[in-house]
């Protein structure tokens, strides 16, 4: 239709929602004001931040995989990427329990690199068989899940804790997560957005790209990487908020088509305006009590997934 | 997968003779260690004779034949139910990963099993348990199979599974939530894998007539499925309608995990993992497939359970973690093996 | 603990600073030098100076030492559940603001109420303890898990932290009378039995799903351990809370059941079950008729010295009404 137009818009949309995230909460506008400007930039702005944040590298993340492997229906949470960080920071969050937050970043994404490794290793006879390699996640994950749930069980002092921040909550996050996350997506997004351009040539095929000069291998290998460590780094922070690595490119691609400069940046913006959306929802449907973003995520994600595969004619 | 319906390999003499004496003595040996082994009190295998057959006189024989027992038994018919209803599922839809955790079936009944427990629906409150979890695995199940294909006449085997899982992630969200409101954290996971703690003859009396009308029902069955399995049209050529024989069997695959999942919670990847073992030493024949699989699913079962109570001794892990933590792997590798383009 | 200190402390200072330069809307607090009292916690250490006169209270445990420095709180975490608190407490505490369930208490409404001090759960609150320091000074102590002794250590604490150590002082050695007099009822009551071994007590909470002991380092059974009472926990036990099974239970085999039970219509239905065990009736409990109805509220939600008393009045009313009987 046209991209262009919407590519602006997005922006806009996304202010609106910051907007609105800042404006709305468990508070009414009026209380928070009178209680002092600390509401509104403390606590909501910075968890607004995170959402945005959050939101947008699992949504690069997804566009990035889909681009990678040519699967629609590929997505960190599909391949079982961010069920690996999450493992992997719950078992650091058990262990030490005092450790300070910024190791539950590095943590995470060594744990999403070795459920890649993995899962590379399973599947290295078929390539990248689109039916295979989601369903070669889904067992991952499933392991993997069972494995975090073993080590709740045997924990279960810091299960509370935990289980809040396993389900996909911006629960507490403040400036400090927006500090810690920052300058990793100050590397990562960068890196991504050049990786869009080389994205764009392996479209063509792989033929096509290598006569244009693209290094086909490389490239696969380094979006695959810089996914997956987008994508640990937003499980991380707000732990797995489901489907937004899946849905956000699809969304995206309606609107501003396949063309990864114009996709990857759109997706960005979706995804986070999805995080923030359940954020907000989570905040206000039932205050003083919070539910948890992920499952918001879930309730629409999962339907829409759903959909997407009575669509897939790719069998 | 058409080496996974086809009749052929009819059993040798070997795995005639050698597999039910080995399965037999495997389950035993289970049956035996998980009624003594890993308690506060020191049973042995006395007390046990003297439960076992009925004349209970010392603390410890009672202890084993009130507490051991029926839930060694509970582990044991849940495990055949769970196995049975798999080995059905696959057998109906040709579908190698048809299960009832995969298929999002435990998960819908153990989700409306929450809401009836949390008095979130209070219809469901009054109405006793197994049709509460029958109700819910029932409609998730056939979400799942619409889902997969169904609407359209032809379920695809991974979109299947995909849907299956996108509908429990579904449903688990929706009981973690409940869960949560509840200010239950502590108890969500016993909820979402199954447990075995404080089993008694009352949970038995409620599970085995259900598990044994539907084995015997599935049996009768059986035959037919072969038929199904030689294809449709053959099937319908030799007087089985496919729908009908689809639409029965699905009724047995629901009592089957609606009768466990009320009473033990949802136990993950039995229901997968054992036909799949059953099925490289009997060959596809449902007649001798299904009985191998209730006898396998029960030693498997009776043996997690034994290890459930191991782990962390003196606490209990949910049985559910256990088979979840041996069978996951195995998925995964069934995942890697059985999906051929 | 020093080391992770210390990486907290660096952490928060390089956040501060780039949030400042980031952001620039953070303003520190105007901090005198004059007045400033350092209180130990399990967190950074507190801060503070007067006499706080806005605390919020993010578990029931901490209610009783605010409640009893003369201070009613204006949040309390109270999962939306106001009949948790304890009757006694409730009346001398004003209209509050409930800030949501203690696991997940709600950090606007902990702003909005502009306190002057926060008292938070090391347990269940570490993860926002930074969020918290933010809105107000906050002192994070033992609560979930704790044992008794931490509790009183927790109320000499909260009492520095309010400026009414001396006053809280009082009332704990007003406490510490208050148990041994009991202590010694329950002694000479327990005397007059002719039975061989001392009598063990054990207690347990019970809900939808389950039993659960509170073990060795339990609130309540450090309580009854006060009292100079026999719990009866496997000695090898280090939990607080314990799962435990009909068969576990029969292990046991306490003199005394104690049960807290959630289940706000009749018996919880795992006791029901329990009851209709045919080992029931070799239990002791089931003998003597010993397994009896507690107030959960008081013998494990509240957890502080108000609730500790309540738990000896409980256990002595139990123990002579079974003397009468006997």
């Amino acid at each position: 239709m046209y991209p262009r137009l919407t590519l602006l818009c997005l922006p806009v949309v996304l202010l609106a929602l910051v907007v609105s995230g800042v404006l709305l909460g468990s508070l009414d506008l009026q209380t928070a004001l009178e209680a002092g400007p600390g509401i509104l930039t403390d606590l909501r702005l910075s968890r607004v931040l995170v959402a945005v944040l959050a939101g947008a590298g699992l949504g690069l993340a997804g566009a990035m995989i889909q681009g990678v492997v040519r699967n629609p229906l590929a997505s960190p949470d599909v391949i079982g990427v961010t069920t690996g960080a999450g493992a992997a920071a719950t078992a650091l969050l058990l262990v030490f329990p005092d450790i300070a937050f910024s190791w539950m970043i590095p943590s995470a994404i060594s744990g999403a690199l070795l459920t890649m490794a993995l899962m590379l290793w399973l599947i290295r006879h078929q390539g990248l068989n689109p039916a295979r390699l989601v369903l070669t996640g889904v067992a991952l994950s499933a392991w993997l899940a069972a494995i975090t749930d073993w080590l709740l069980v045997s924990h279960p002092f810091q299960v509370n804790a935990a289980l809040v921040w396993l389900t996909g909550s911006l629960w507490g996050r403040g400036w400090d997560h927006v500090a810690v996350l920052l300058p990793w997506f100050l590397i990562l997004v960068p890196l991504t957005l050049v990786m869009a351009l080389k994205l764009d040539l392996l479209a063509l095929g792989d033929e096509t790209a290598e006569g244009l000069g693209a290094d086909v291998r490389n490239t696969r290998k380094w979006a695959l990487l810089l996914s997956v460590a987008l994508a640990a780094v937003s499980v991380a922070v707000c732990g797995a908020v489901s489907f937004v690595g899946l849905i956000s490119p699809h969304l995206a691609r309606l609107l501003v088509g396949g063309t990864h400069r114009r996709l990857l940046p759109a997706t960005a913006m979706i995804g986070a305006v999805l995080v923030l959306l359940a954020d907000i929802l989570a905040r206000t449907l039932a205050p003083p009590v919070e539910l948890p973003a992920g499952v918001l995520t879930s309730l629409i994600g999962a339907p829409y997934f759903l959909f997407l595969l009575t669509r897939y004619r790719g069998w | 997968m058409a080496t996974q319906v086809s009749l052929s390999g009819i059993p040798s003499v070997r795995q005639r003779v050698v597999l039910p004496v080995c399965l037999l003595v495997l389950l035993a040996a289970g049956v035996i260690l998980a009624s003594i082994g890993a308690s506060t009190f020191t049973l042995t295998l006395s007390d046990f004779w003297q439960a076992i057959s009925g004349q209970a006189s010392t603390l410890a024989a009672q202890l084993v034949s009130t507490i051991r027992l029926p839930r060694v038994m509970v582990a044991a018919v849940a495990g055949a139910a769970l196995a049975m209803a798999g080995a059905l599922m696959q057998g109906i839809t040709r579908n190698p990963l048809a299960s009832p955790a995969l298929f999002g079936i435990n998960a819908g009944a153990a989700c409306l099993l929450v809401m009836a427990q949390s008095g979130f629906l209070p219809i469901l409150t009054s109405l006793p348990l197994i049709v509460v979890t029958a109700i819910g695995a029932a409609l998730s199940g056939a979400l799942v199979l619409m889902l997969g294909g169904g609407l359209a006449g032809r379920i695809h085997p991974v979109r299947v599974v995909l849907a299956g899982v996108a509908v429990t992630a579904l449903l688990v969200a929706l009981t973690r939530t409940l869960l949560i409101l509840d200010e239950q954290s502590q108890s969500v996971l016993d909820w979402l894998s199954g447990s075995l703690t404080d089993i008694g003859w009352k949970q038995w009396h409620q599970l085995w007539p259900w598990v044994l009308i539907a084995a015997v029902l599935s049996w009768l069955l059986a035959q037919k499925m072969n038929l199904l399995a030689l294809g449709e049209e053959m099937a319908s050529g030799l007087g089985v309608s496919p729908v009908r024989l689809r639409l029965q069997v699905s009724c047995l695959v629901i009592i089957l995990a609606a009768a466990t999942v009320a009473i033990t919670g949802p136990i993950a990847f039995v229901g997968l993992l054992v036909p799949h073992l059953a099925r490289r030493f009997t060959g596809a024949d449902h007649r001798i497939l299904l009985p191998v699989c209730a006898v396998m699913g029960a030693t498997l079962m009776v043996w997690a359970d034994y290890i459930s109570r191991l782990l962390v001794f003196p606490s209990e892990t949910p049985i559910g973690l256990v088979t979840a933590l041996i069978g996951a792997p195995c998925f995964l590798w069934l995942a890697s093996q059985e999906v051929k383009h | 603990m020093l080391l992770s200190l210390d990486q907290y402390r660096n952490i928060y200072h390089q956040v501060r600073i780039l949030c400042g330069l980031l952001l620039i809307m953070l303003s520190f607090p105007p901090v005198s030098q004059a007045a400033e009292r350092r209180v130990p916690d399990l967190g950074d250490g507190l801060v503070i100076q007067g006499q706080p006169q806005r605390v919020i209270v993010l578990e029931y445990s901490f209610l009783d030492a605010v409640v009893l420095a003369g201070i009613s709180p204006v949040g309390i975490a109270d999962d939306q559940k106001p009949q948790r608190i304890l009757p006694q407490l409730k009346q001398r505490i004003g209209h509050y603001q409930s800030v949501g369930l203690r696991g997940q208490p709600n950090l606007e409404t902990i702003a909005s109420l502009k306190p002057d001090l926060i008292i938070a759960d090391q347990q269940r609150h570490r993860t926002i303890y930074r969020e918290l320091q933010e809105i107000a000074p906050t002192l994070l102590l033992l609560s979930y898990g704790a044992q008794y002794s931490d509790l009183l250590t927790d109320a000499r604490v909260i009492g520095q932290a309010l400026g009414k150590s001396s006053l809280i002082g009082e009332r704990l050695l007003a406490h510490e009378y208050t148990m041994d007099r009991y202590a010694a009822e329950l002694d000479s009551l327990t005397e007059n039995k002719e039975s061989p071994s001392p009598e063990r007590f054990l207690f347990a909470t019970a809900s939808a799903r389950g039993v659960a002991v509170h073990a060795s380092k339990a609130f309540a059974s450090g309580v009854i351990k006060r009292l100079g009472l026999e719990t009866a926990i496997p000695p090898e036990d280090d939990n607080a809370y314990m799962r435990v099974s009909f068969e576990q239970m029969a292990g046991m085999n306490p003199d005394w059941l104690l049960v807290g039970d959630y289940n706000q219509q009749g018996d919880a239905d795992i006791l029901q079950r329990w009851q209709a065990h045919p080992l029931w009736p070799m239990l002791t409990i089931a003998k003597r008729q010993q397994m009896k109805k507690v107030d959960p509220k008081v013998w494990s939600l509240s957890r502080g010295i108000y609730a500790a008393e309540q738990i000896a009045e409980d256990l002595l009313t139990l123990v002579a009404a079974d003397q009468v009987a006997d």
